[in-house]
């Protein structure tokens, strides 16, 4: 333990739960389906505590010690029926009324055979596997009755279940294959068995853990390597319905003694006992491929559970704290994640504390790899890549972050890809979408979660680097720059003078179209008229032709805004008043007599005219009109 | 600009119309020189104004006398304006062109005005044809010329101290422009082929699909990969993919120069997997060649580095005033970093160029010779779209001389800050019709030689063109 250096990537939740210890009176149970610890004093009699799968919920109750030592108990998921198996051949079902037994309708389903262990598949249907096969009964409280709903038959010397999967591992009395058995409500599906290469090898049940990693059920298989007598761990997966669970993976442990296995956040935990160290593994990462499998080495050297203090209850205000003993012979395990000290009585999660971890990767590729398949990466990952570009950065990290973007948007943009086919989806089958919401990724780092990185880094020498580094990887996955994305990207290639750059970004479209970008644009056209244009072609890319005729007036330039507005509007739409108001600022003759000639021909088109309708409010302007081009507007009037 | 004439006989030049060409000379160059008014003040010594003087081989008395008379109509113009408004000057035989690029130091280029020998009543007479020399393109070959030399060897003024070594200086300086320019204008392009694009001095980008674009774009990350890079320009072939921070200027100087640097060394097994450019005469320990280049304004020395792969060129500028010329080691370096990248993005810039080049044969083939000639010119980026072949032997693919010389006089000076909207239609005495359009800052010209079309025709057949061929600017005016 003193090799660690106080750096520990796991750790016991602070979220743990208290029961009575063990003892000679107390007796105590685990369901790791409800995740309920049952503390029995004297079989039931003097009460039965049941904790889970948080401190606070508790039902207390009492029941008759009815002979025999309780050998499992179990609630149903919904609290309502309790399950207790008293002797090996017989089951008890205690009915409850809210949170009190019904202690005179106790049913005892008696069977032939070698009862092994029962698990709750539903609210009233439980499944017993014993020597024989798997059986599921139905219990009927009304009726006072429990009737076998489907059954399997096959012999078997031990058996594993994997609560989340609903998958019961068998291991059979003949041939020692391990068959895995999907057990639903009236269901029982035989899934075809482990390939364990040999076909004479034996599996022991202490050697087998069941969990689930990335969703998949994953048999954990521990064995020792023929050739270096280190242990191993080998993973197989059952990759879907009519597959045969594959030898997928193999974790080396290099070390040998007694393991135990966990699994958290998708990563496989394996504990020694003797070094009092825990190896993390992940699957997703890569390692050595040979024939098909993936040999994995621990993610860091092995590091100990961070101690943990238990504040024990005292009068005082600090209290007494007791260091708990960390890798104990009193803890036992559970799947996915739980240690329960029974002679502590205590029971914790166990957790990963990502940030101790990221400093030991060094790799930052595969750190980020890592990241994004943890359930709290996220922040975490926005950090280190953070860091990556603020303090850590050096000009050959650039790659590295090319390589992270890419992992990064890869995910985005399988996402942002399902969104689009759910929306695009939404019209023809309506209620099937919204049925069914797809799940978002582990870890989804958005383009709004990159520019809130970018930002501390604006204005810095390699920031048009590292934006243009984002924006080609987006470009790669198919995903389109965002307003504040390009807003950033725009204004770090015109503090560098990049116009070449700018203008090409967006003769290709790459950076949002839209008003508001545009009018950044426009807001900055003072730098460079290089950026004046590329704001107008962006405005006349999105047919926003109303800005244009704004900005060119804006501009003094009152023609070219009369000849876009007759041609976007329409002659008939064209406000006269704002044009002649305009052209009288410019104050140049030739514009303004241009744009008031223009005007009277279309009057004359529309009204049969030259003069103006009084609706357009143009009197001062005829009256700048006659005073200035006098003679001219004299002859026009005789004509006219 | 102010032309100024003397002796021209515009009333012969009608007279001479009718009479049969027996030949026509073209456009030549007479003589090119650089001097200093301030070098050679004093009496006698009016030969040490003369920095340069091509050609070499003539008597320095005449020499003396053209910079002299170029000195004194500088000088005389600029009783009227100010002093370097002084652009052209038209004599019946001559064009000359000043330029003035540094206080103090002018350039003038004399040009051959075309001749057409006729025979005239038995005689063979000469008619100087001075009006198809057009003094923008000219001028603006002037100013190429200069900022070529600048390009190698920095800034004139530079060169020249008030100090002691002044006339040891002086020397230094005449005999560096004196190697210069005697192997560049050996290797220029025949004057009388000079034309638009000569004068907007335009770069073509390569047109790429945006996802390669934004990969060699981002190849320049190499400059932050390695902090002595301080910038990296690439080209694909001939043209430009990525012109990073150089000014349009001098991306233009960089461009005639590694075209004329790399198809002197062109071989294509070479630089197959990406090498350094080298002059073959050059030692392996020989310093890169040095540039300079205006760079936030200022023109500071860089080391040039040329590196090739397949067909893509990557020119690497470093410091150099700050550093010493890197080591061979740092070549080696630059070499496996940047070999199989560049290596593998030529590859896929061939791949996409020569889908896209399918494309255009196709287009192409439906054109046929007589089919409206067009250009348009992008003043903000330089870049040019047209289908005027530029080399073209015969007439019917190029435009004659006469039409060229309008579209240069309308075309718009590139520098002008404000760009408005503008419509011209120009009929030209041997009926061509020349349509501009300007706006946005882009320039369009349609060419149109329909002798009998009338303005409607014309302005029918321009609109047909500009919706056809502008397909990749906005041209709302449409």
């Amino acid at each position: 333990m003193e090799k660690s250096n106080g750096i520990h990537y796991i750790e016991l939740s602070n979220n743990f739960i208290r029961f009575d210890a063990v003892s000679q009176l107390t007796n105590v149970f685990f369901d790791d389906s409800n995740k309920q610890i049952f503390a029995v004093r004297s079989g039931g009699a003097t009460g039965v505590v049941v904790k889970g799968p948080v401190e606070d919920t508790v039902i207390t109750f009492c029941m008759s010690d009815r002979g025999g030592a309780i050998r499992s108990i179990k609630f149903s998921p919904d609290n309502q029926i309790l399950a207790v198996q008293r002797k090996e051949n017989a089951v008890e079902f205690v009915f409850f009324q809210g949170e009190q037994p019904l202690l005179q309708d106790i049913i005892t389903h008696q069977v032939k055979t070698l009862i092994y262990g029962f698990v709750w598949v539903h609210n009233r249907e439980l499944a017993l596997i014993s020597n024989t096969g798997v059986e599921i009964f139905q219990i009927l409280p009304e009726k006072r009755q429990v009737r076998s709903v489907k059954a399997l038959s096959i012999s078997i010397k031990w058996f594993a279940w994997c609560c989340d999967a609903n998958v019961a591992l068998l291991c059979t009395t003949e041939g020692n294959t391990l068959v895995p058995v999907l057990v639903k409500q009236k269901v029982i599906t035989k899934l075809p068995k482990v390939d364990l290469g040999n076909p004479s090898r034996e599996v022991q049940e202490s050697k087998v853990t069941l969990g689930r990693v990335y969703g998949v059920l994953a048999v954990l298989i521990l064995q020792s390597n023929s050739a270096t007598g280190m242990m191993e761990v080998e993973v197989h997966l059952l990759n879907g319905p009519g597959l045969a669970p594959r030898k997928c993976h193999v974790l080396r442990l290099s070390l040998i003694g007694r393991f135990a296995i966990n699994t958290v956040d998708n990563l496989i935990v394996v504990h020694h006992q003797a070094t009092a160290t825990s190896l993390l593994f992940d699957i997703a990462l890569s390692g050595e491929v040979i024939d098909d499998v993936t040999y994995h080495a621990p993610i860091t050297p092995g590091r100990s559970i961070k101690p943990f203090g238990l504040k024990l209850p005292s009068l005082s205000p600090d209290g007494q704290i007791l260091q708990c003993e960390l890798y104990s012979t009193n803890w036992v395990l559970f799947q996915p994640n739980i240690v329960i000290d029974a002679k502590l009585g205590c029971m914790w999660y166990l957790n990963l504390s990502i940030e101790p971890l990221c400093n030991l990767i060094s790799d930052r590729i595969r750190l980020t790899e890592f990241l994004l398949q943890r359930s709290s990466g996220k922040q975490m990952l926005l950090k280190v890549v953070g860091q990556l570009m603020d303090d850590q950065y050096k000009g050959t990290l650039l790659p590295v972050l090319e390589t992270i973007f890419d992992k990064i948007n890869k995910i985005y943009s399988s996402w942002v890809q399902l969104e689009l086919q759910n929306q695009t989806a939404l019209p023809s089958n309506v209620k099937s979408t919204i049925a069914k919401s797809s799940t978002p990724p582990i870890v989804l780092i958005e383009q709004s979660d990159m520019v809130q990185i970018f930002q501390p880094i604006a204005k810095r020498t390699y920031t048009e680097t590292v934006l243009m580094l984002y924006l080609q990887s987006l470009n790669k996955y198919n995903i389109s720059a965002q307003e504040e994305l390009s807003k950033m990207v725009i204004s770090e290639l015109m503090r560098n003078r990049s116009f070449d750059t700018l203008r090409r970004l967006v003769s290709y479209s790459m950076l949002l179209e839209s008003k508001s970008v545009a009018c950044f644009l426009l807001a900055h056209s003072d730098v460079n008229s290089a950026i004046s244009q590329v704001a107008i072609d962006m405005l006349g890319k999105i047919q926003a032709h109303e800005i244009i005729i704004e900005v060119m007036l804006g501009q003094g330039k009152v023609i070219d805004a009369l000849r876009l507005a007759k041609n976007s509007m329409g002659l008939e739409k064209v406000p006269a008043r704002k044009f002649l108001e305009a052209a009288y600022k410019t104050q140049d003759d030739l514009i303004f007599h241009s744009v008031y000639r223009f005007f009277q021909m279309r009057n004359l088109r529309m009204y049969e005219t030259l003069a103006f309708p009084k609706a357009e409010q143009c009197t001062e302007f005829i009256q700048h009109y006659n005073t200035t081009f006098a003679a001219d507007s004299a002859n026009k009037l005789q004509i006219s | 600009m102010l032309p100024v004439y003397f002796g021209q006989v515009k009333a012969a030049e009608l007279a001479n119309k009718m009479a049969k060409v027996l030949q026509r000379v073209e456009t030549t160059l007479r003589s090119f020189y650089v001097f200093n008014s301030s070098l050679g003040q004093k009496e006698g010594e009016e030969h040490k104004k003369i920095l340069f003087y091509h050609p070499n081989d003539i008597e320095l008395n005449t020499k003396i006398k053209d910079v002299g008379l170029s000195e004194a109509i500088i000088t005389f113009t600029g009783t009227f304006t100010s002093e370097d408004d002084c652009k052209a000057l038209h004599t019946q035989k001559t064009t000359q062109l000043f330029y003035q690029p540094e206080p103090g130091f002018w350039l003038v280029l004399v040009l051959n005005v075309p001749k057409e020998l006729k025979l005239k009543d038995g005689v063979e007479v000469a008619d100087y044809r001075g009006g198809d020399v057009c003094d923008r393109i000219y001028h603006a070959v002037l100013r190429q010329w200069y900022h070529m030399y600048r390009f190698h060897h920095g800034p004139l003024q530079a060169k020249l101290t008030q100090g002691k070594a002044a006339e040891e200086e002086r020397q230094k300086l005449a005999a560096e422009l004196h190697q210069f320019y005697e192997s560049y204008l050996a290797n220029i392009k025949d004057l009388a082929q000079c034309d638009i694009v000569d004068m907007l001095h335009s770069v073509q980008y390569l047109a790429l699909d945006k996802a390669l674009f934004l990969r060699a774009h981002n190849f320049s990350m190499l400059c932050d990969t390695f902090p002595a890079v301080k910038e990296c320009v690439m080209l694909y072939n001939e043209q430009v993919v990525c012109g990073g921070k150089l000014i349009a200027s001098d991306l233009y100087s960089l461009h005639v120069h590694i075209l004329s640097a790399t198809t002197a060394a062109a071989n294509a097994e070479t630089y197959r997997s990406g090498a350094f450019v080298r002059d073959e005469n050059e030692e392996q320990a020989a310093p890169p060649s040095r540039v300079f280049l205006d760079w936030e304004a200022q023109i500071k020395p860089y080391y040039l580095l040329i590196y090739r792969a397949l067909n893509v060129t990557l020119c690497l500028f470093l410091d150099a005033a700050r550093q010493v010329a890197p080591a061979p080691e740092f070549y080696e370096e630059l070499h496996t970093y940047m070999g199989p990248q560049l290596s593998c993005l030529a590859r896929d810039i061939a791949a996409e160029v020569s889908k896209l080049s399918v494309g255009s044969a196709a287009q192409e083939s439906t054109s046929n010779d007589s089919s409206p000639k067009y250009l348009f010119i992008n003043e903000q980026s330089l870049q040019h779209h047209t289908n005027i072949y530029r080399s073209a032997k015969t007439p019917q693919k190029s435009i004659p001389r006469n039409v060229m010389s309008i579209i240069a006089d309308l075309a718009n000076p590139i520098e002008q800050g404000a760009a408005a909207t503008e419509e011209l239609q120009v009929k030209t005495t041997n009926d061509f019709w020349v349509v501009k359009r300007r706006c946005n800052w882009r320039q369009y010209y349609v060419i149109l030689g329909k002798s009998k079309a009338t303005l409607l025709d014309v302005t029918q057949e321009a609109k047909r063109i500009f919706e056809q061929e502008l397909t990749d600017d906005v041209f709302f005016d449409k």
